[in-house]
């Protein structure tokens, strides 16, 4: 089953927050963080 | 395939919720002691009453120092000055509760037949004051009913919890407060098993996450570095905010019946009143 669109269905006790469903971060924040974890 | 996950999922919160209900409050607490005794055997469960102190023999040495001589001793003491105040009436606190209050808070949180509801500590001491004529004090504000705990709570220091789940109504209760422990909520989207079952004793930014046994008996405490005074529903009431939720009324139904499971799963551990906390 692809769960790729569904992180927290894959791993339900991962206590991840929902970062871009929840509005934590924009989308471009979400970006500006990718660029700084490839970055590393 | 979107139907078929769908009902695979529906079954799976039937066999969820079949599981929850076979679950006795007992079961429950033993299984919570010995996942921390899995994962932590070389913490003794007597200790289990210092939470995240546990964890750390710096910060546990910390705590250790600042019980000596607590800086906080003159709220405990404003605390006194209001349980031994006599009511206009000219009958104290102390009449309310057998042994004068000593070794009783234990028992707290109990469910009443008659009311059909959790009924806590802080509740009782209310139902004293209206009893002898006088106003009940908010559960939230700390500066009456805060204060009063802090002194009232220290007369069961050293008493084991002893809190009792009886009853259909007191197994409703408790399991409306298991629910919501381990309901995800806010905008963070945690419960609070999501730390302290799922996590605990792993560090998040720089705090340990305390174990669940053990984490109703030390309260009321003061925090930091001010020495905030928290009663544990003010701590429910933070601990919601940081997950960025919108908290319950401190001394509302959701909360009594989030303490009377918490408390339940700290039975056979000693309270310690008005404590130091990180």
């Amino acid at each position: 089953m692809d769960r790729s669109g569904m992180p927290r269905a894959a791993t339900p006790t991962r206590a991840m927050p929902p970062f871009g469903k929840n509005g934590i971060l924009t989308d471009t924040e979400i970006n500006k963080v990718v660029d700084y974890v490839y970055g590393l | 395939m979107k139907r078929a996950t769908w009902i695979l999922s529906c079954l799976g919160m039937l066999a969820f919720s079949a599981d929850a209900m076979s679950v006795s409050p007992e079961q429950e607490r033993l299984k919570s002691v010995q996942a921390v005794q899995k994962k932590y055997p070389d913490i003794k469960f007597e200790d289990y009453v210092y939470g995240a102190l546990a964890f750390s023999a710096d910060a546990k040495a910390q705590y250790d120092n600042m019980m000596a001589f607590p800086p906080f001793e003159s709220e405990i003491d404003k605390g006194r000055a209001l349980w031994e105040t006599p009511f206009r009436n000219g009958r104290h606190y102390a009449d309310c509760f057998p042994g004068g209050g000593k070794n009783v808070a234990g028992n707290y949180p109990y469910y009443d037949e008659t009311m059909k509801k959790v009924v806590t500590f802080e509740m009782a001491l209310n139902q004293c004051r209206t009893k002898n004529g006088e106003a009940a004090y908010k559960s939230s504000d700390m500066n009456t009913m805060g204060l009063l705990t802090a002194y009232a709570r220290t007369l069961s220091d050293g008493m084991l919890m002893n809190v009792k789940v009886k009853g259909d109504g007191a197994l409703a209760a408790f399991e409306s407060g298991r629910r919501f422990f381990y309901q995800r909520r806010g905008q963070l989207n945690f419960s609070c098993a999501s730390c302290h079952v799922g996590h605990v004793g792993e560090i998040l930014r720089t705090e340990y996450l305390s174990m669940l046994p053990g984490q109703a008996t030390h309260w009321p405490a003061f925090r930091g570095g001010d020495y905030a005074l928290f009663t544990l529903q003010r701590r429910y009431s933070a601990c919601n905010q940081l997950v960025r939720a919108v908290p319950m009324e401190i001394g509302g139904e959701e909360y009594n019946n989030l303490e009377y499971f918490h408390s339940y799963l700290s039975n056979g551990l000693p309270l310690k009143a008005s404590v130091f906390r990180k």
